[in-house]
């Protein structure tokens, strides 16, 4: 019989420990969805800036600043309905995203919220170079490739100083407006000292001209000259224009000339590559 | 035409034959006394018409019956389950099936004068049921949400280890408890509203789940001991 009494103090321990159960209130809900920008080319990271995320017209920035430079960004999406609308909009250019997915709910306690369990995410529709789902559960790493085709417009400036034995070194500018002579994508901020700029050439001319506003409402012009030529580099992306033969036509600056290759790279500085290297450089 | 050592050869084997024969014979009478069932407990768990008389949340009876074999008990327990739930928020959920155990027990107490039992076992459980919930949220990017989902005849089976106890009160009347330790529930969560409860088995928020069962028996003799 003593035997058996311990058997029954075993079971109402085990009894008290099964009280312990109750469900948890957090984690209730897996609607993040994570976007990773890549370039098509080689299907590696691309870094952009992201200005501003929409789902079905509704702002749901998960980050605090106005604009952050990143490669992946999660966006809470609508679990209250199987579809959303996604905007990124970067410097670069805005892009939607129609994504849809299954949401399955659960009630789980008296005290809690339901339940939503987001999966099966598709791409419904994109205005984006290409995009693919290699995850379709959100909140589980990477979901949706974001990728683009290779910049061929972007050139690349320095800024340099002289120093007193006539050498270049590297210097910033301060910029407070630019200004192109087409309708041309800027992409760096109005403000503050930047060592470089990257510029986009004018696809439809042989010349682009830019207008800089310096702090001291003083201005420098500076006009590109190039040969333009149409070639297909990567089938998904079509037929894009290839700039080269890049040279300087005329500057306000007091020096403007092409980055100087050094022995090591084989690089063509009056060629565009993506990611851009150092075209020129200019000593203000 | 058949020689003396073929002849010889047959008796030899049909000897050994009824020897083997007789041995087994003598075996399976032998194991037959023991394997016949010595007592048959037919009970009713108690907690659950409590529960069902002073809880407006849930609903239930649990029956078992189980014989004496040995030193083992065959099991069998039947039941039916139904909950209602109602959340701060305005959800509600409620389910209403019925459920099945078969499986076995070990007795270690095989030297008790009174046949008192402290039990090892294993079950196969299985349930049916039903379940509608209506899902309220707000939400204040995307406003409120209020939605009616149903899963209707859902079958779900599970594994479990139980402990138990069975105590003799008085003559036929017993009392007895089971803990049960449930694993491998086999609901795949492929509805657009996912159970919360399995009657019978309980919560689905974990992977394993623990159960209790208090019982009123009756014990008929089958078979007078020695």
């Amino acid at each position: 019989m003593i035997r058996v009494k311990k058997a029954s103090y075993l079971l109402f321990l085990l009894l008290a420990v099964a009280c312990l159960d109750e469900p948890d209130c957090f984690n209730l809900r897996n609607d993040a969805v994570t976007f990773v920008f890549r370039k098509l080319y080689d299907g590696k990271l691309d870094t952009v800036t992201l200005v501003r995320t929409d789902v079905t017209g509704k702002s749901v920035n998960l980050f605090e600043e106005d604009t952050v430079v990143l490669s992946t960004v999660s966006v809470l999406v609508d679990y209250t309905a199987e579809q959303s609308l996604v905007k990124l909009k970067t410097f670069e250019r805005s892009t939607s995203i129609d994504i849809g997915y299954r949401v399955q709910a659960q009630f789980i306690s008296e005290t809690c919220d339901p339940r939503f369990v987001l999966s099966e995410l598709k791409v419904l529709g994109s205005d984006a170079d290409s995009v693919n789902v290699p995850n379709s559960t959100p909140s589980a790493g990477g979901n949706i490739n974001v990728y683009r085709c290779p910049r061929t417009n972007y050139i690349r400036i320095a800024f340099r100083e002289v120093e007193a034995d006539g050498d270049l070194r590297r210097d910033t500018l301060t910029i407070t407006k630019s200004i192109a002579d087409f309708e041309a994508v800027k992409l760096f901020a109005d403000s503050g000292a930047l060592s470089f700029v990257r510029l986009p050439l004018n696809p439809n001319s042989n010349t682009t001209t830019y207008t800089f506003t310096l702090p001291n409402n003083s201005s420098k012009t500076i006009t590109f000259a190039y040969t333009r030529t149409t070639k297909v580099i990567l089938p998904a992306c079509g037929v894009q224009t290839v700039f080269d033969d890049l040279s300087i036509l005329s500057s306000t600056f007091d020096r403007a000339e092409l980055f100087p290759n050094d022995a090591r790279t084989r690089l063509k500085r009056d060629s565009i590559y993506d990611p851009p290297i150092a075209n020129f450089q200019v000593v203000h | 035409m058949t020689r003396p050592s073929q002849i010889f050869r047959l008796c030899i084997s049909l000897c050994l034959l009824l020897a083997g024969g007789k041995v087994w014979a003598q075996d399976s009478v032998k194991v037959k006394s023991k394997w016949i069932p010595t007592g048959l407990r037919i009970g009713y768990e108690i907690i659950s018409p409590i529960k069902s008389n002073t809880s407006t949340h849930f609903n239930g009876w649990e029956a078992i019956a189980e014989t004496e074999i040995h030193r083992y008990l065959a099991v069998a327990e039947i039941g039916s389950w139904a909950r209602n739930w109602q959340a701060d928020n305005g959800s509600t959920y409620e389910n209403d099936g019925r459920y099945w155990r078969v499986g076995a027990d070990v007795n270690f107490l095989t030297k008790d004068k009174d046949k008192n039992v402290f039990s090892l076992g294993f079950r196969y459980a299985r349930s049916t049921f039903n379940e509608t919930s209506t899902l309220i949220t707000q939400s204040e990017i995307w406003g409120d949400f209020i939605s009616t989902r149903s899963n209707n005849n859902v079958s779900v089976g599970w594994a479990e280890l139980t402990t138990g106890l069975r105590v003799k009160v008085w003559k036929v009347f017993w009392l007895g408890c089971t803990a049960r330790f449930k694993f491998s529930n086999s609901i795949t969560q492929n509805r657009d509203l996912l159970t919360t409860d399995i009657p019978g088995y309980g919560s689905t928020n974990k992977e394993t789940t623990w159960g209790f069962g208090y019982y009123a028996l009756f014990r008929i003799p089958l078979k007078k001991s020695k």
